[in-house]
């Protein structure tokens, strides 16, 4: 592919100050992820998949190395430089759902666009349609707290594609969830790899490495790049 | 489209005053009491200063007392004769006054009687206006004009008499032939005005004395030299300017009386407090809630912005309530706390307390209200934003 790597993260480290201790998260990590390709990060818990996303995703800076989205180093960018690639370029899935209580679903998918200047009603159009493809139409009047687990993922996923972004980052998308909601939640991620995005989950789910979404993937231990599996 | 998104962020911040309503309200409650006291305060203030700045605007240019062994003594006719061929002098007119006791209700009031010449003062000069019936008139002798607050005390209408007890406790009439209007609170609501014939009687001055002189200047602007020309014929003059007595009665009603200053320490107290209370609370949900929003691509301006309005609205709204619900406590008449407005009322008698809003002091209760709150909330919204999202994200 000649296309630029969407990320390119080049000997990344991340080391925490917890309790006067430094941890190490991550350490000389090295991966790229090409456009409309789908990156799986797998490996046991602390092994430094959230913490490898929220560089790619921008959330936190690398301790070392460097970290390249669609060509920009974002080691040279300021905060403001990084909150305007975060909205031009990422939609992000927590596995916490990150969704805020009291708002209603509506309101919470149309975050993202509200720093982007659409008025009311484009933003309601906007996020309504992207309700609609995930099957969650019904559900925009609600709040998000009344939403199963599932439900709140599927909010989650459409809060992060509303923007229509290049780049989606998921980290644990399918766990908590019931057999359904999980094929469902596949289902979804496939799609949007269909239609050119490109993708970086972690996941320790056995469904989703079995399902054959992922083109690429890595395997973390104790902040270190186990093992790099390409498909084909 | 930069409209369109300070409008989003606005609406935003208005939900989230209605998703944290229970803070919102812990925010709101004592902030709009603060400022109801503020204002309530503030506006009886305002209508007390204005009030004796009216009366200070009919002031004489310059009023002449005698001092002797630094206390008020009598004036003389012939003392004056000197100062009134001062140049720049244009009518000096002797007055007297004093002050009656009076029982009414079983209460002791203080009342204030003054006596003028009829022929030579008008009651538009002296700032006073006469609601019903008529003011003096040359020929008259025991006539009076009296005040609302008398009048309703005394029970009164015009071309009634009242009795009161002279300076020796003799009985004396006077035959009410005015009342003052409502308007000139301080000034003439517990006033007597009679003729000076009348006043000296009733006081006990002889023929020729006087309590003050009034000095009308050709000039208004000779003030100064002319009083410096009055004391260098006789040092024993109490020279008081109109600057002056305005000035005094302006200190008198400004931010230095300490009752006003005390509601206002306690004001900025409150505020303080709420602003601690809101620098306290910003840790962990609302930590997150930034970390969320910057993860959703929000820069930190946006997420300033939010926080901004988010404490003017509450900030306006608790200010504007505030200031309503301070204008309606004196309408009612400011129970409980009239006594602290009008300290003077064991002697005076009662009257509605003058209100006014000026529009100098509606900003700066909009200032005190608003500006602590929005500080408070936007200085840790900007440190909550300028660590990692990821840092803002863990709480």
């Amino acid at each position: 592919m000649n296309a630029k790597p969407a990320i390119i993260l080049e000997g990344v480290s991340k080391t925490y100050s917890i309790a006067k201790k430094e941890v190490n998260a991550l350490m000389n990590v090295t991966l790229e992820v090409s456009p409309g390709r789908c990156c799986m990060l797998v490996g046991p818990s602390g092994s430094g998949k959230t913490t490898l996303l929220n560089l790619a995703a921008l959330l936190t800076r690398p301790s070392a190395g460097r970290v390249v989205l669609f060509g920009k180093d974002t080691n040279s960018l300021g905060e403001y430089g990084l909150d305007r690639l975060r909205r031009q370029f990422i939609g992000v899935v927590f596995q916490a759902f990150n969704l805020l209580g009291g708002l209603n679903v509506l309101d919470n998918v149309t975050l993202p666009l509200v720093p982007r200047g659409m008025g009311p009603k484009e933003r309601k159009e906007a996020g309504m349609a992207t309700l609609e493809r995930l099957g969650l139409g019904g559900f925009a009047a609600l709040r998000a707290e009344q939403l199963s687990g599932g439900e709140q993922q599927r909010v989650a996923i459409a809060r992060a594609l509303v923007g229509d972004p290049s780049l989606m980052i998921a980290d644990e998308p399918t766990s908590n969830l019931d057999e359904e909601n999980v094929l469902a939640i596949l289902e979804i991620l496939a799609k949007l790899k269909e239609e050119g995005k490109t993708l970086l989950l972690s996941s320790h789910d056995a469904r989703v490495l079995e399902c054959g979404l992922a083109d690429t993937v890595v395997r973390l231990k104790n902040g270190a790049l186990q093992s790099f599996a390409a498909k084909g | 489209m930069r409209l369109a998104k300070h409008a989003g962020l606005f609406g935003l911040a208005a939900s989230n005053l209605v998703r944290y309503s229970h803070k919102t309200i812990a925010l709101f409650l004592p902030l709009c009491l603060a400022m109801t006291l503020a204002s309530a305060m503030t506006f009886v203030k305002d209508g007390l200063k204005k009030d004796a700045l009216l009366s200070t605007t009919n002031l004489p240019d310059i009023t002449l007392q005698r001092l002797l062994g630094g206390r008020l003594e009598r004036l003389k006719e012939e003392s004056l004769s000197k100062v009134s061929t001062l140049p720049g002098i244009a009518r000096l007119i002797p007055r007297v006054w004093g002050y009656f006791p009076l029982e009414i209700g079983g209460k002791p009031f203080v009342y204030t009687l003054v006596g003028i010449h009829p022929g030579l003062q008008d009651p538009k000069i002296m700032g006073l206006c006469v609601a019903y019936g008529r003011f003096l008139k040359p020929g008259d002798g025991n006539e009076a004009v009296i005040g609302s607050a008398l009048a309703r005390s005394l029970g009164v209408h015009v071309g009634e008499s009242i009795v009161l007890k002279d300076a020796l406790g003799n009985a004396y009439a006077f035959r009410v032939v005015g009342l003052f209007a409502t308007s000139v609170q301080i000034y003439a609501t517990d006033m007597l005005v009679t003729t000076i014939g009348a006043a000296r009687d009733f006081l006990g001055y002889g023929n020729g004395e006087m309590s003050d002189a009034l000095v009308y200047l050709e000039e208004a602007g000779l003030q100064d030299l002319v009083a410096k020309a009055i004391l260098s014929v006789d040092p024993g003059f109490r020279v008081l300017t109109r600057d002056t007595l305005t000035d005094a009665t302006k200190q008198a009603y400004s931010s230095r009386a300490g009752v006003f200053s005390l509601v206002w320490l306690v004001l900025l107290l409150t505020a303080a407090l709420v602003a601690w209370a809101q620098l306290s609370s910003i840790s962990l949900e609302q930590r997150k809630e930034v970390g969320i929003l910057r993860s959703v691509g929000w820069g930190i301006g946006d997420i300033i912005e939010l926080k901004l309005f988010e404490s003017l609205i509450v900030g306006v709204m608790a200010t504007a309530s505030g200031l309503f619900l301070g204008a309606g406590y004196l309408l009612l008449g400011a129970p409980l706390i009239k006594g602290y407005f009008i300290g003077w009322s064991s002697v005076f008698p009662e009257f509605p307390l003058p209100a006014y809003a000026a529009p100098e002091s509606v900003a700066l209760l909009f200032f005190t209200g608003v500006f602590p709150l929005v500080f408070a909330s936007v200085v840790p919204s900007w440190v909550a934003s300028s660590v990692e999202v990821d840092q803002c994200l863990r709480g």
